[in-house]
């Protein structure tokens, strides 16, 4: 019997015998940080929702390959990120991108951010950082999606990406600098 | 301090996981440039707004949709590839069998039957090609190139 404490290694195996049970487990354990990831590089929640289940699907099909003596998330990021860019690539020829799929929520009031002016978010500044975040490069949203949203540290986005660490602060030193400089202009 | 000295600690002032060496080597820089103070202060503005900004979850119904979408896509898939293997043989099988009465008919004209051969045989190799490539492509392409919007 799986249930959401089953061990993703478990679950693996249970899934490769012949249980699909099992891989529901490991679909809903992984729902909303692959919907995320695909939609910090694709920028269209409809993209996202197709990426990520087509991801999915891939990793179903190849889950004998897998080595379940290693962490699942990874394994299947590169996948999805594989199946993103290539989209991506495809779709440049033929689609623009659509700003108003980035979905962003407001904080509220009660948060615990930090107090600062920044810190009620007017409709205007939603809109402009939806702009900015869809300006930038997909490499740019996906390293500031893990670091801002996700919440990872420097080490935990150089282990998702398989780049080294001063890599990920180079990066992010970019796309931080690349999406404060579309923040400002569209102040202006 | 060299720029790329300055944006590595930079990041990890802003972050708050400079050393205290390495602050007070980034507060005494930060004195003596105009620059690297004013940038200092807009990243400093964007971690205090983007810590206040979430993106939105999934809603529960849209997490649900989800699993049945994918269950059924699953669940279709060797459906799917049974139906065009099927369908493919008996168009293959149809095709040949056309061909061959076309071929055969002493009432059509020999330039007509060149014409339908290479039409034909132009067909299979640009099939051939289209196939190789998409294997080729599968096969090497390491998705890391960089794709610009």
């Amino acid at each position: 019997m799986v249930d959401m404490n089953t061990a993703d290694a478990e679950a693996i195996s249970l899934t490769v015998a012949g249980d699909k049970e099992a891989f529901a487990v490991i679909v809903a354990r992984y729902t909303e940080r692959a919907y995320r990831m695909a939609l910090y590089i694709l920028g269209s929640e409809q993209d996202a929702m197709d990426l990520s289940q087509d991801a999915f699907i891939r990793a179903y099909r190849n889950l004998k390959r897998f080595d379940v003596s290693r962490p699942f998330f990874p394994w299947f990021a590169t996948i999805l990120r594989n199946l993103c860019y290539n989209f991506l690539r495809r779709r440049k020829r033929k689609q623009a991108y659509n700003i108003e799929d980035f979905q962003i929520a407001a904080p509220s009031l009660s948060s615990s951010a930090p107090s600062s002016p920044s810190s009620g978010i007017t409709v205007e500044t939603k809109i402009a950082l939806n702009r900015a975040l869809s300006e930038l490069s997909p490499q740019d949203r996906e390293i500031i999606g893990k670091f801002y949203f996700e919440q990872l540290s420097y080490r935990e986005i150089a282990t998702e990406l398989g780049i080294p660490i001063g890599t990920v602060m180079s990066r992010l030193y970019y796309a931080r600098r690349h999406l404060k400089d579309r923040m400002l202009k569209g102040e202006r | 301090m060299t720029h790329e000295h300055f944006k590595h600690l930079l990041l990890r002032v802003v972050d708050g996981v400079a050393t205290e060496r390495e602050r007070e080597e980034f507060t005494a820089h930060i004195r003596s440039c105009d620059e690297c103070r004013r940038e200092y202060g807009e990243f400093k503005n964007l971690e205090e707004f983007m810590s206040a900004v979430k993106l939105k979850d999934l809603s529960e119904d849209a997490r649900s949709a989800y699993w049945r979408l994918l269950y059924n896509r699953l669940e279709r898939g060797i459906g799917w590839i049974l139906l065009s293997l099927g369908a493919i043989l008996l168009l293959g099988f149809g095709g040949f069998m056309l061909i061959r009465e076309f071929i055969t008919d002493p009432t059509v004209s020999v330039v007509l039957k060149i014409g339908v051969c290479a039409v034909l045989a132009g067909f299979i190799v640009l099939l051939v090609s289209v196939l190789k490539e998409r294997l080729f492509v599968r096969k090497y392409d390491k998705y890391s190139k960089e794709v610009k919007l």
